[in-house]
């Protein structure tokens, strides 16, 4: 455990205020990556809770960015969703929150296709789709290259896909066996 | 329907953040900073305290400490046990390794298991009162068919309302939902008495109208129960038959993240499958991400009989595994039951047979006393959240049929 005494002795002394300028920098992309898979409720305590262990790690890494910070982050909506799995608004793709534009069966095949995809699959089609990062930066994240990245997404989405077109397939059946007491005359 | 075309309508229908709650969000910049700065003051350092179980062990678990640094001396070179449970977990292991075999597949022939289910679950309707969520304990089966090559497939069937031992986590709930109207329950089967279409209370009242539900379900474990039955294919090349047997072995390739969550493996070491994928992230799983891997892999189909005593091997070796002493499965079955801290507040159980050490339940449990523990009274201080208890494995001709004998 870190004092504050020991963290002036590093070669690059972490002040409060660089640590603020670093927080202020990066506290939005932290936000919107942690409220977009925990419970709202929560969001307040995560996003601290990952600050605070980048607080007492900063002097420990050679260059504290965004990327080092989302697994930071990670690692603590990894244990607060399965805490937090019950709270309203939160299942295991985070928010159903259905409006009348999307049937509730839609929404729920596309869910449950995303929920079948492993993690690491899941994580990259979020990190396109949702924190709309460029291949390029996702590669710079992952630490692999443009290439690489290029043929896991592709992976990703073929899974993706394929599961969600069973998933439209077994709804179709559901609703043509679902019809066919009615057309009866 | 062309998946490419609509590929930001179709994430966009599942991100949860909202133009409301981003604003929100950014608005709690410095709140939440001086929270940060509360905290870092207040500890520094150790700032989130683990309110994790550690259960008393008895004097006569001195004993097991010493046998199974024995025994773990000559499995896994260098590796001391760190549990009282190891010892248990072992005998139990190599117990079960003699009665893992399973009968040998003909050609057209599958595995056949039947597991029930179960899990907890939240929902809200438009009929209850704004915030409010009511839980429900979901069960169901897993049935799979799985042929020698891994493929096959699993069928997860959910229960009706109030039927297979499904009930309101507490009376007072179910007595809610009456008051609500009887609104759709996400996790129950959907038939005449669970309708969503038409029923009044899942119509939003407000100005876009339409049917509204919002649903919770347990994630963690392979398994979600939902409105309707689920079929899910197996390719083969997916199943614990890639695993290793080895303790050793499977126990490094576990450390370094070559196991996947599905049974597939990397030939080389990987990022953590469970949250993995990160940025910079190191290669390899830490104990706690390869508890998760183990769960998930025993939920896969015959892991219980190939990989079981291999797993239970690994768990004994899992800082802070402990005994619970004789606990009965959802079949009514007795067994001995261990657990394992999972992270706060949560931990991994398995039951096994005392006699054979085969696995007849694994079940997820979260403490009572947490801020999201269930609102039943409970005089036990974890509750299940997720669970899933196993079943005989016969061998059937082809996927889909049923053994002549149901296990």
């Amino acid at each position: 455990m870190k004092s504050d005494e020991s963290l002036t002795e590093d070669a690059t002394p972490l002040t409060l205020a660089t640590f603020e300028d670093f927080y202020r920098r990066h506290y939005g992309a932290v936000s919107r990556y942690v409220a977009r898979r925990l419970a709202p409720s929560a969001h307040d305590e995560v996003v601290a809770a990952t600050f605070v262990v980048a607080w007492r790690k900063y002097s420990d890494v050679s260059d504290p960015s965004l990327a080092w910070l989302y697994r930071i982050a990670s690692y603590e909506v990894a244990h607060e969703r399965r805490r937090l799995s019950r709270q309203p608004g939160f299942d295991e793709l985070n928010d159903l929150n259905l409006t009348d534009t999307h049937s509730l069966e839609d929404v729920m095949d596309v869910a449950a296709a995303f929920a079948q995809l492993s993690e690491s699959d899941a994580e990259l089609l979020r990190l396109v789709h949702w924190e709309r990062l460029s291949r390029a930066d996702v590669a710079e994240l992952l630490d692999c290259s443009v290439n690489t990245v290029n043929v896991r997404y592709h992976r990703a989405l073929a899974r993706f896909s394929s599961t969600l077109h069973r998933h439209l397939n077994a709804s179709d059946d559901r609703a043509i066996a679902k019809k066919r007491p009615e057309e009866t005359p | 329907m062309s998946i490419e075309s609509h590929l930001d309508e179709l994430f966009g229908a599942l991100d949860p953040l909202t133009d409301d709650q981003r604003i929100a969000n950014e608005l709690r910049r410095d709140a939440v900073w001086m929270d940060v700065l509360s905290q870092v003051d207040a500890t520094r350092g150790d700032v989130r305290r683990r309110t994790r179980r550690r259960r008393l062990l008895g004097v006569g678990s001195l004993s097991a400490v010493v046998a199974t640094a024995l025994v773990l001396a000559g499995v896994v070179p260098g590796t001391a046990p760190s549990s009282v449970a190891a010892a248990d977990l072992t005998a139990a292991a190599h117990a079960d390794a003699a009665s893992a075999a399973l009968p040998t597949l003909g050609a057209s022939q599958y595995y056949y298991e039947k597991s029930a289910v179960s899990m907890v679950c939240g929902f809200s309707s438009p009929s209850m009162p704004a915030g409010e969520s009511l839980t429900y304990v979901s069960n169901g089966t897993l049935e799979s068919w799985t042929g020698s090559d891994g493929s096959g497939k699993v069928v997860i069937t959910p229960s009706p309302i109030d039927a297979n031992g499904s009930h309101f986590v507490t009376p007072r709930e179910q007595a809610q939902w009456l008051a609500a109207g009887s609104p759709f329950i996400p996790c129950a089967l959907a038939n005449a008495s669970n309708t969503f279409d038409g029923n009044p209370a899942n119509v939003n009242p407000g100005p876009s109208g339409g049917y509204v539900s919002s649903g919770t379900g347990f994630s963690g474990f392979g398994f979600s129960l939902g409105s309707n039955s689920v079929t899910t294919e197996l390719a083969s090349g997916t199943s614990v038959n890639n695993l290793p047997t080895d303790v050793a072995q499977i126990s490094t390739m576990l450390a370094n993240g070559e196991v996947n969550n599905d049974g597939s493996v990397s030939a080389a070491p990987q990022t953590c499958p469970f949250g993995g994928g990160w940025p910079a992230a190191p290669l390899g799983c830490t104990t706690d991400q390869q508890l998760f891997v183990i769960e998930a892999l025993l939920q896969l189909p015959d892991a219980s009989a190939k990989l079981g005593s291999v797993l239970y091997d690994v768990m004994a070796q899992m800082p802070g595994a402990a005994k619970i002493g004789a606990v009965a499965d959802s079949l009514g079955r007795s067994g001995e039951g261990i657990v394992v801290p999972v992270a706060e507040d949560e931990e991994f159980e398995v039951v096994l047979d005392p006699t054979t050490g085969a696995l007849l339940m694994s079940s997820a449990l979260i403490a009572s006393n947490s801020n999201v523990a269930l609102s039943q009274p409970s005089t036990s201080p974890f509750t299940p959240e997720a669970s899933m208890t196993y079943g005989s494995i016969s061998v059937v001709q082809g996927v889909g049929t049923l053994p002549s004998t149901q296990p």
